[in-house]
């Protein structure tokens, strides 16, 4: 005899009336209630539908009652493959764990000419002996990522400022090409750069080597130029002359940009999100600022709390479904990633929003002077002298050493989403990340206390925005859907 | 301080602790398991008024009564579906009826 049932035999019961499937709900501020299953799947129910279904007292003729068996809220008579269904769509939106170091970070030099207060990390100097990445761990890092099981790898150049070692840039792209062939996997590249030091060169190289190039704009000249300061106070000019190079002889979708909200930033949404259209850049990544480097030692990042930064999303993410009712495609990309989330099984790339937790897993980062960490912010908590999450070194390390550490298995482990506090119940569950090292250093923890938590109040906003437009505007609903990636 | 009572047929201890637990932004809850049920004494740290705090914690353990409820009429779906998910994708022999 079997010692356990068979999956037909453990689901089958004769049924009378309807079962519930696992699910979760939240109450929104509209009265209306917002469900969703272990899968993502989500409804929006009025309140007196909400109560009939929990009491079993839904009818099947009811208007939800198609709607909640369709998407496996419920079992009936007629659900004969539901089970199967969630088994595929619950696989799919765990596939995430099957790949590693989908994005692996090169910090290529600490060194910058810029000095902005919120920045994490950067240096003021031409020392390039201290903050530059030697060829010999570029080389260690490549073995390394090359070695893994990765098949599909990302390489971003980050800083400082990668572009005064575009050296040893074109090194690494030229070698990974060559591993890549070799090793029968593919690579991009992203150089994040603030494009002062653009030079025709970068640009040739980028379009011979199909690299993208990825910068930061926070908002029109005046406001940038207060957020990102440097010697002749010119960054805006340089960040947009580069950006228009970029477009014009690469293509206009070769380059991206993001922003950090700073203080001065909190009533200026709709002139940022303008200056963005005026470059002829149609995303926008509406980003606050992180708890990490000179954004803390300035204070930079207590400047505004959770709720002022929602309020300018809520400003930002409204008017950019204004445009888009008016014709003009515009997207917000963290509304993008979370609603690639809600509205497909996909798991999404973006490693803050994954569960269990991406660091050092699918994101790895080589630091300029051969430490690896489990995620760029980690490296950037280690400036501020805390190394909980410094995996290993170049020179040291095999790969076995640096993912099976146990501050990071014990990070990932205590912070999965299912287990976690408030996460376990969390109607949002589904769409959201763990991100232990924010928690970790806000809170000292790496699971933290949600209802202190700074991104557990910012995710908590944005669903709940997102889903409150969704239910209540057919047409940003079709909007918000249209800026899923395909 | 304010407090309330909660019967144990009304909200158990454990939804009720999750309830101050998500409320601990906005006051210091004590409680204490008594004969009457699970007393909770309530100081608020915020400008939130200790009326509109018993409402909020009422409301709050309630709703996590209901979701232990559900929890539990759907804990054997969840298990099954996720050891169906995590397991191999090959069929043994014994699914497909040979011996």
């Amino acid at each position: 005899m079997a010692k356990f049932k068979l999956p037909g035999e453990f689901f089958a019961k004769e049924l009378h009336g309807y079962e519930f499937l696992p699910f979760k709900f939240h109450r929104l501020k509209t009265g209306r209630v917002f469900v969703s299953n272990i899968v993502g799947e989500w409804l929006v129910l009025d309140k007196q539908t909400f109560e009939l279904f929990i009491s079993s007292s839904l009818k099947p003729a009811a208007a939800a009652y198609a709607d909640l068996r369709a998407r496996h809220f419920l079992l009936d008579r007629d659900s004969g493959v539901a089970v199967d269904l969630l088994t595929v769509k619950l696989r799919q939106r765990l596939q995430h764990l099957r790949s590693v170091f989908g994005l692996a970070i090169f910090v290529v030099t600490l060194r910058c000419e810029h000095s902005c207060p919120y920045c994490q990390v950067s240096r003021q100097s031409d020392d390039r002996a201290s903050f530059d990445m030697s060829t010999i761990h570029a080389d260690a890092a490549l073995k390394l990522l090359f070695d893994s099981p990765a098949q599909d790898i990302k390489i971003e150049f980050q800083g400082g400022e990668p572009l005064l070692n575009f050296e040893l840039i074109q090194h690494i792209v030229l070698k990974a090409k060559r591993l890549s062939e070799v090793n029968g996997k593919a690579v991009s590249f992203v150089i994040t750069s603030n494009l002062a030091t653009l030079t025709d060169d970068v640009i040739a190289f980028c379009a011979a080597n199909n690299i993208l190039l990825s910068t930061s704009l926070d908002g029109p000249p005046e406001l940038h130029n207060k957020n990102r300061p440097r010697r002749g106070g010119n960054s805006h000019q340089l960040a947009a002359d580069g950006i228009a190079r970029i477009q014009s002889l690469l293509g206009p979708d070769r380059v991206a940009a993001l922003m950090t909200t700073t203080k001065a930033s909190l009533s200026r949404a709709v002139d940022i999100i303008d200056e963005y259209r005026r470059r002829n850049l149609h995303e926008i990544f509406l980003r606050p600022l992180s708890p990490y480097g000179f954004a803390v030692k300035t204070n930079w990042f207590k400047a505004y709390d959770q709720m002022e930064w929602l309020q300018f999303y809520r400003e930002g993410l409204r008017y950019i479904i204004d445009l888009n009712k008016c014709g003009e495609r515009v997207i917000e990309v963290y509304a993008s990633t979370i609603l690639g989330k809600m509205l497909t099984s996909r798991p999404g790339g973006y490693v803050d929003m994954m569960n269990p937790a991406g660091i050092g897993s699918r994101v790895i980062v080589f630091n300029y002077d051969g430490y690896i960490y489990a995620s760029d912010e980690a490296r950037m908590l280690s400036e501020m002298g805390d190394k909980t999450f410094r995996l290993g070194n170049l020179s040291a390390d095999s790969l076995a050493d640096l993912v099976l550490t146990d501050p990071l298995l014990d990070a990932i482990e205590e912070t999965v989403l299912e287990s976690v506090p408030m996460c376990s119940d969390c109607a949002f569950q589904p769409y959201c990340g763990a991100d232990p090292v924010y928690h970790h250093a806000t809170q000292g923890d790496a699971v933290g206390h949600k209802a202190f938590s700074g991104f557990c109040n910012r995710q908590m906003g944005i669903f709940e925005e997102l889903v409150e437009l969704m239910d209540t505007d057919p047409e940003a609903a079709r909007i918000l859907s249209s800026w899923v990636r395909q | 301080m304010f407090e309330i009572t909660f019967a144990q047929e009304v909200a158990r201890l454990s939804a009720v602790k999750k309830a101050a637990y998500r409320l601990a932004a906005l006051c210091d809850i004590d409680i204490q398991a008594t004969p009457s049920g699970t007393r909770c004494e309530l100081r608020p740290t915020t400008d939130t008024s200790g009326a509109e705090l018993v409402a909020l914690l009422r409301a709050t353990a309630l709703d996590y009564e209901l979701r232990e409820e559900i929890a539990e009429k759907t804990s054997a779906f969840r298990d099954g579906l996720l050891a169906l998910a995590f397991a191999p994708l090959t069929r043994r022999a014994s699914e497909d009826g040979e011996v």
